[in-house]
């Protein structure tokens, strides 16, 4: 069920942080009358069974279980922190420390025990100085409370991918022999919305290598180390390296794409040129759903189409 | 006039022995993600049916999973749906109570409960052998248009020239397009003929009308008996499809008709045609992965395959590896089929979970494939 944000009774407005989020959306919770609530980012790959953190947070009667994943010391500075005695209880949070004390990372990931939960976000929502968000005000403010509060500690990959350079590299994390993360694990099948298109066709002239292809593409051209979404299709004398190209782009005859994000039905032009050699200096460059690359163009290195930045 | 749909699922089981050996015609897996009933299913639910009934015989289990709710279909529905027929044994309007119907008629008098139950004035009939994309709603058309009480779709071919089954049945037609007298193939008979394609569109008192004057009369055969002793006084048109169209009559033409679907102008009749997608049950897996080693050419790839060997006009369903070293041409490997390492195969299909153990070396023909039944390991 998806819940946008409403009118409500008392306080009407986009969701304002994190918690104001869930603040707005009580009603929905308490509709479930559910006694716990887990909490989680969109915007994360991973694999984690939540049935394993939620009786953790049970056997140690947490009021608030948060994961926590290991950083090297170098990266900490980009996450929340936690600072955890031996029983796994939290005693510090700092967010994006500058002197970091541990290297227990807040993966976003939290575990309340509902009446807990709606306490503190009644009362965050009261405060007008408040960000209304988990991290800066909800965990704090619980942790300065005493509240019986638990670190989880997760092992295993995990990925925000909340810049494009992540992004690029959560999807390149899928390709090679061994990668980083299967998507093909039998006992953890990923679910996700499916459509009937046809099987993808691999034409005569196509060479695909370290690459992973979707439903309904179709590939004439070269494909290497990359992936590809549903209904790409790749023409003749296209080239198509070190790229994430997703639904229903079309990559013209002779068009290079390299080390680049290309959003869904983008249409690039026959012969154009996108991006630069992978891993270089510019960066990744970028194209919006829907844009369309005029034949024989080139796009730049690092570039982003249309330039939102 | 509103239709509704009986579909046939595995009257022909017996041309493609060594793949119906556990499941219905019906069933046959096809193209990389399909199986041959979605094109059945299609037509009609493209055509605007909302109600089919599925006669099956025995082996349906695999139809019933694949099937499932009819949601794929968009035939989940409170009112009309799919339903599926399995056989009366000890019906007493079965003829031959107490023992499994053996043809078509009396697999149809067994539905009359069905038929006589539908709403809808027409019921149009259809087989589960075949491959192609056919515009139902303009036979509908045509049939209401022109006044018919039986229309009969038939593709035309020459005998001669035609890889044939042998229980193709032709439609003689004057030159209105009234249907003149049925004639089951034999060897003698020769030339461009029109063959029935087994679809048919009935009215459905008439329908209703012809069981139980066979019933009264003890008639066993359908084109032999029932249909042409009720022509007399009704009108049966036929009705001539022209688009692609592939019977799969025997292992060899199974072979043909999916490799047929490697050329692009076989894939745009079938399934890109606008407003009659082809529906199928859509199932989760990760897309596929192509290897370092990996080398494709002209085929079709389903998703979950994962690729480290060559590929060479083949077909490969889903969850299928090809392991390094391995050369795969003019072949057909079903759902989760596995390769070793240097295998090479040509001109095989393999069904279902076969495993081919390295450097295994196997090759058919494509009049003749080698067949590897489901599950078998080498």
């Amino acid at each position: 069920k998806i819940l946008p944000p409403y009118q409500g009774t008392h306080s009407a407005d986009w969701y304002k942080g994190t918690a104001n989020a869930i603040y707005q959306n009580m009603q929905f919770i308490e509709q479930y009358d559910a006694d716990y609530v887990l909490i989680l980012s969109g915007d994360h790959i991973y694999k984690m069974d939540y049935a394993k953190m939620l009786k953790y947070h049970k056997q140690k009667g947490a009021d608030c279980t948060i994961a926590v994943l290991d950083v090297p010391l170098e990266e900490a500075s980009r996450f929340g922190i936690m600072s955890i005695d031996d029983e796994g209880r939290i005693f510090k949070f700092e967010e994006k420390p500058k002197k970091p004390e541990s290297t227990k990372a807040s993966m976003g990931i939290y575990i309340f025990t509902k009446e807990k939960l709606a306490r503190y976000l009644n009362a965050d929502a009261a405060d007008t100085a408040s960000a209304n968000d988990f991290g800066k005000n909800i965990i704090p403010a619980m942790l300065a409370a005493g509240e019986n509060m638990f670190a989880y500690r997760f092992d295993g990959y995990w990925k925000d991918v909340g810049t494009i350079g992540s992004l690029w590299e959560a999807n390149m994390d899928l390709l090679g022999d061994e990668p980083e993360f299967s998507l093909s694990d039998e006992k953890w099948r990923i679910y996700t919305r499916h459509s009937a298109l046809a099987p993808q066709y691999i034409g005569d002239d196509a060479r695909i290598e370290n690459s992973i292809v979707s439903e309904g593409c179709e590939i004439h051209g070269r494909v290497e180390n990359s992936v590809l979404f549903a209904g790409v299709k790749v023409l003749p004398g296209a080239v198509v390296r070190d790229s994430v190209v997703m639904s229903g782009t079309v990559v013209g005859r002779g068009a290079t794409v390299s080390y680049s994000v290309i959003d869904t039905e983008v249409e690039i032009g026959a012969g154009a040129s996108v991006g630069g050699s992978r891993g270089c200096k510019d960066g990744i460059s970028v194209i919006g759903a829907g844009e369309k690359v005029e034949d024989g163009t080139t796009v730049a290195a690092g570039a982003m189409i249309p330039d939102v930045r | 006039m509103t239709a509704a749909g009986l579909v046939f699922s595995n009257i022909h089981d017996a041309n493609i022995p060594e793949m119906t050996a556990q499941r219905t015609m019906a069933s046959l897996p096809f193209g990389g993600r399909y199986r041959l009933v979605d094109f059945t299913l299609s037509n009609m639910v493209n055509a605007g049916i909302t109600k089919v009934g599925i006669v099956t015989h025995n082996n349906y289990r695999s139809l019933m999973d694949h099937i499932g709710t009819g949601k794929d279909w968009d035939l989940a529905r409170r009112s009309g749906g799919i339903m599926i027929l399995p056989p009366f044994i000890t019906a007493f309007n079965n003829p031959r109570a107490g023992k499994l119907y053996t043809t078509r008629l009396e697999a149809l008098m067994g539905t009359m409960e069905f038929i006589t139950r539908c709403k809808e004035e027409l019921i149009v009939l259809s087989d589960c052998d075949m491959v192609c994309n056919l515009n139902l709603a303009d036979v509908i058309e045509q049939h209401e248009k022109n006044a018919a009480d039986v229309t009969i779709v038939t593709k035309s071919a020459d005998l001669g020239r035609t890889m044939l089954s042998g229980s193709e049945t032709i439609v003689y037609a004057d030159d209105d397009g009234v249907i003149t007298d049925f004639a089951e193939y034999t060897q003698v008979m020769s030339g461009r003929q029109d063959i029935s394609t087994n679809i048919m569109v009935f009215n459905k008192a008439f329908l209703l009308n012809m069981l139980h004057n066979s019933i009264s009369h003890g008639y066993t055969d359908f084109y032999r008996q029932a249909l042409p002793y009720s022509m007399f006084n009704a009108r049966f048109l036929i009705y001539r499809f022209d688009g692609y169209y592939a019977e799969i009559g025997s292992l060899a033409h199974y072979f043909a008709a999916n490799m047929n679907l490697l050329d692009s102008k076989c894939r745009g009749e079938l399934f890109a045609v606008k407003d009659r997608p082809v529906y199928t049950k859509v199932r989760n897996s990760a897309p596929t992965k192509y290897g370092h080693g990996a080398r494709v050419k002209n085929s079709l790839i389903a998703d979950g395959c994962v690729i480290e060997g060559s590929v060479e006009n083949s077909i490969l369903f889903r969850g299928v590896r090809v392991r390094k070293g391995t050369k795969v041409k003019n072949s057909i490997l079903l759902q989760d089929t596995t390769t070793g390492e240097n295998v090479s195969l040509n001109c095989v299909i393999s069904d279902k979970n076969v495993i081919i153990r390295d450097g295994v070396n196997l090759s058919g023909h494509e009049t003749m494939p080698f067949y590897i039944a489901k599950g078998k390991m080498l």
